[in-house]
């Protein structure tokens, strides 16, 4: 497969601007192939030595997998895990410090901090005190017993850890509990027990450590990556039993287990956690609109906002045609009635809202989640609206602006022909000007309030994309752009491992591109392609 | 020893001065030597421009006038207590990598330029480079430097001004709550209570950190440094937790009725965050702390406002685009309003924090006599490395003439580092990065 790194015109001009995704820009097949599962079920055999050339996807059988950074648990990932683990919808972390993000999306890999490590002890504390609290009801056999507590430390034990414990950890717990039955009672014992494996390094980080001996991850560790990829949260009965019976060991088996959590409705959250981080949509608690600038604008609507934009992701996505040109190009949403009234426009009548959209409309892009989560609060803002493209699109890298940089005009024509600006903004700018329609409430106007007509139109410099006369006919040209395409298969993998999957796994990254060129960019079959790669089931080799 | 129920502060604009804060502080019965205390007030963006801060008076040095600059004002009744030092210059910024702006806030209390990450893709994602003066100074004290942010709005290096090492930032309490909790112990529970709650919490960490020790060796060798760091921190906090003793004197909770993640309370965040790091030095729990304020440009993001009911701000734009308005049109009346509305703000908030160690007896004299509370930012104006200010404020404890103003132009803030560490007992003569530090200032 040819790969080439696509470089700007303009790029080698600019100061640190670039765009930076590696792609293969026409749909040539003669990749490796291994990409889909479908077409390669004969790796079932590979669980002898896991690293053989019957599974690696580059063409020569070697197995090149970058690392994989060690990350502790989200405060979404937590949050969900102790939901699906004790049934606890309390949200305790909340109250954790801010996830780090990288590339835009949470990954939190530094190294741990003081205060978060007494975070997850008060929470622990708490979600243990909770779950004592009904062990009446959660546990059936004689909380005094030996042998019932021995079951309790085994089932839960699993669940918390991700995977079955070892011989040297049930004892260890089961002391622990005995000794302070002795001291405190049965349920103090059982309680700690409960508050010790939330503090354990196998609860709070993502652990993938592999098979002895092999860079081939274990059933129940490629069951985790499944599961916090595609859900957000902790295996279910069935993946944890797929775990167990071997089902995860090869391609096949992942693919059906991929499938069927896509079609469960927690398919839906991971979606939603994927567009707000993939797209940078504002919180609702934090944008805030001038009321003298907009005197009709109810903080509300933008909560309807993120709701359109989540719903049409996941109706696209989970039971439409999954393909990035419906996202990017789609003439209909999904809008509740004060929404539809916002916008202009007649509300669809079904469930949903789904309603029929007006030719100015297409997407996610001129969706009131995008458009105000990228404006100032007096007015659009080209800058913002253009990074957005050229960052969340086409996976370019901004710098920050430069010292002394003058932000008193929002939108400032003299930064493209100012020489120490127009490196950058020329990258940004010309799209975001193309967005003024758009206001900064996300209405469509033709007139700005003193009747004169808006300009429409702008340019995607150093692309093959060009110019445009309307945000429209730029996203269908993005949709079309193998930049575009790439970069998202670069993102859902980034969303997937915390790392982009580049030259250090070139066979994976080239795999995933095929499989999704294949299958008319459809972003199911993106995901399924990114957890059946070589990357996806394997460490890096140290 | 018993641990004070709950009891409420009194309400924000009353005269705190006139509240008993605290009672019975053992220090307060003795006289002579008082514990020296350092603690940073640090706020976003720049000071502004010099006219604004500048005050009347000739020469380089001198003693300040009866009337402060207008964004000082709020200073007034401390200026006897108070240094105002002009004209430094943070040559850190000179090192770090990529075009000016905000660049991480890291670099104001280490003296060492930023890290950059491989790959960075996007702003602030970096830590800083070094050790910070906080955390220096608590090290030779041996004590924990307490670290307190109102609204950081992020993890990564915009957002964090404390740091044990390069790449290892100190996460600081968002939550008043928390903070009180952590510094007293939960008001809510008995002495007795804490305490079993804590013996059992000892046993869980001893499990969990003998299962990093096992983990440690399955992982590949570049995570070991996340397990080391885990243990550490497992290790610290249990010996914290076997070690704990109730204060010896009796701690007022925090008030409720606000939202530490509101924007719109952050005002009110802040001074609960004031409010327990007096009480935390006063009461001898800490000798070292921070307050900072939102983080390096812009407390909420650029698609916010910043609207503050409480002290009557109510602004159609973000704190970073009013101070850059005002960076880029000085002369818009309009935008220096806002600017000098915005800084006075901090300042009077800095002026809070001043009150409350004054409103804390100890000797003859009050807890500020004995306490350096210093004013840092990470920028000069404008995003510049020179024209700062920096505002040290202190009392009869120090051997520092307070009450003046003193020109220090191009001095890297370096020196001002070493200088609070000599102040502090430390002796130093460097401090961050020895090609920038040229030794202390004379203040």
């Amino acid at each position: 497969m040819r790969v080439e790194v696509i470089t700007s015109s303009c790029a080698a001009l600019l100061l640190g601007c670039y765009s930076g995704v590696h792609t293969g820009p026409d749909g040539a097949s003669e990749g490796p192939g291994a990409a889909s599962a479908g077409a390669d079920g004969g790796d079932g055999g590979d669980g002898d030595d896991g690293d053989g050339s019957a599974q690696a996807q580059c063409e020569d059988g070697t197995l090149q997998v970058g690392a994989t950074p060690l990350r502790r648990l989200t405060r979404r990932e937590y949050n969900a895990t102790v939901r699906d683990l004790l049934g606890d919808t309390t949200a305790p972390a909340d109250a954790f410090i801010p996830d780090e993000q990288r590339g835009g999306f949470t990954s939190n890999e530094s190294a741990v901090g003081a205060l978060q490590v007494d975070q997850y002890r008060l929470a622990a504390k708490d979600l243990a005190a909770t779950a004592a609290a009904s062990f009446d009801t959660t546990i059936t056999c004689d909380r005094a017993d030996d042998a019932c507590a021995t079951d309790f430390i085994t089932d839960f034990g699993a669940r918390a850890y991700r995977r079955p414990l070892d011989a040297e950890e049930v004892g260890a717990y089961l002391a622990m509990y005995q000794q302070t039955r002795a001291e405190s009672g049965a349920d103090t014992g059982l309680e700690l027990v409960v508050q010790t494996m939330l503090m354990s390094p196998h609860f709070l980080y993502h652990v993938q450590v592999g098979e002895e001996g092999s860079q081939r991850l274990t059933g129940h560790e490629v069951a985790s990556r499944l599961s916090y990829f595609l859900w957000g949260t902790m295996p279910d009965a069935a993946l944890f039993a797929a775990a167990a019976d071997g089902t995860l060991d090869d391609r096949e088996g992942i693919e059906v287990q991929a499938r069927r959590l896509l079609a469960e409705p927690r398919a839906g959250e991971m979606l939603d956690a994927f567009t707000a981080q993939w797209l940078a949509l504002g919180d609702p608690a934090e944008i805030v609109r001038d009321p003298e600038t907009f005197p009709g604008w109810d903080p509300a609507l933008f909560s309807a906002m993120r709701v359109e934009t989540e719903t049409f992701v996941r109706e696209v996505v989970l039971h439409g045609d999954g393909r990035l040109a419906t996202l990017l190009t789609a003439e209909f949403s999904y809008l509740d009635p004060d929404l539809a009234a916002h916008y202009g426009v007649e509300p669809g009548d079904d469930e949903l809202g789904r309603t029929d959209l007006p030719p100015e409309r297409a997407g996610l892009l001129t969706q009131g989640a995008v458009l105000v989560s990228h404006a100032y609060p007096t007015e659009t803002s080209w800058v913002h609206r253009g990074k957005l493209v050229r960052e969340r699109l086409l996976c370019g890298t901004m710098p920050p602006p430069p010292a002394d940089v003058d932000f008193s005009e929002g939108n400032d024509p003299d930064r493209l022909h100012r020489p120490e600006c127009a490196g950058c903004h020329t990258l940004m700018d010309p799209i975001g000007k193309g967005f003024d329609r758009y206001d900064a409430v996300g209405r469509f106007q033709t007139d700005d309030h003193d009747g004169q007509p808006i300009p429409a139109g702008g340019e995607v410099v150093g692309s093959d994309i060009g110019t445009f006369d309307s945000i429209p006919q730029l996203a269908a040209a993005l949709a079309d752009d193998d930049v575009v395409r790439a970069c998202m298969a670069q993102q859902l993998g980034r969303f997937a491992l915390g790392r982009v999957l580049d030259d250090e796994d070139p066979c994976s990254r080239d795999a995933i591109l095929e499989t999704f060129r294949a299958s008319d960019f459809d972003l199911r079959e993106l995901m399924v392609a990114i957890v059946v790669s070589d990357a996806f089931r394997h460490k890096a080799g140290e | 020893m018993q641990i004070g129920r709950r009891r409420l502060l009194q309400g924000i604009g009353t005269s705190l001065a006139c509240v008993p804060f605290l009672r019975a502080l053992p220090s307060q019965a003795g006289g002579g030597d008082f514990p020296k205390r350092l603690l940073f007030f640090a706020s976003p963006n720049d000071s502004t421009d010099r006219p604004l801060w500048l005050p009347d008076g000739d020469g380089l040095e001198f003693d300040l006038p009866a009337s402060l600059p207008e964004i000082l004002q709020p200073l007034e009744d401390f200026r006897d207590n108070l240094l105002i030092i002009g004209n430094m210059v943070m040559d850190t910024r000179d090192k770090e990598t990529g075009p000016g702006g905000h660049v991480g806030m890291g670099h104001q209390l280490t003296g060492v330029a930023n890290i950059t990450w491989p790959n960075q893709q996007f702003e602030s994602e970096f830590w800083a480079g070094g050790i910070s003066i906080d955390q220096f100074v608590a090290n030779e004290l041996g004590v924990d430097a307490l670290t307190l942010a109102a609204r950081p709005y992020g993890n990564n290096g915009g957002c964090r001004i404390s740091y044990r090492g390069a790449n290892d930032p100190v996460h600081p309490y968002e939550d008043p709550v928390a903070a009180f909790n952590a510094v007293f112990g939960d008001p809510d529970l008995s002495t007795d209570e804490l305490l079993a709650q804590y013996q059992h919490q000892v046993k869980s960490l001893d499990r969990v950190a003998l299962e990093l020790d096992r983990l440690r060796p399955r992982l590949p060798s570049v995570d070991h440094d996340k397990v080391d760091a885990h243990l550490e921190h497992l290790l610290a906090l249990q010996h914290d937790l076997q070690s704990f003793t109730p204060a010896s004197c009796d701690p007022t909770a925090p008030e409720g009725g606000y939202d530490y993640n509101s924007s719109s309370d952050y005002p009110i965040t802040a001074r609960r965050h004031m409010d327990i790091l007096a009480q935390a030095v006063a009461c001898g729990v800490t000798r070292v702390g921070s307050i900072q304020n939102g983080n390096t440009g812009n407390a909420e993001s650029y698609a916010g406002t910043t609207n503050w009911p409480s002290e009557g701000i109510a602004f159609d734009r973000s704190q970073h685009v009013v101070a850059h308005d005002f960076e880029a049109e000085p002369d818009v009346a309009e935008y220096v309003e806002r600017r000098k509305t915005l800084e006075r703000f901090y300042i009077s908030q800095y002026a809070y924090l001043l009150d409350r160690l004054r409103a804390i007896p100890e000797g003859d004299g009050t807890v500020l006599d004995n306490t350096l509370v210093v004013w840092t930012k990470g920028m000069g104006r404008g995003h510049r490395k020179d024209r700062l200010l920096y505002l040290v404020a202190g009392g009869s404890g120090f051997p520092v003439q307070f009450g003046r103003y003193l020109d220090r132009t191009n001095v890297p803030h370096n020196d001002l580092l070493v200088t609070l560490a000599n102040l502090m007992g430390i002796e130093i003569d460097s401090f961050g990065d020895p090609e920038i530090c040229t030794g202390a200032v004379p203040l």
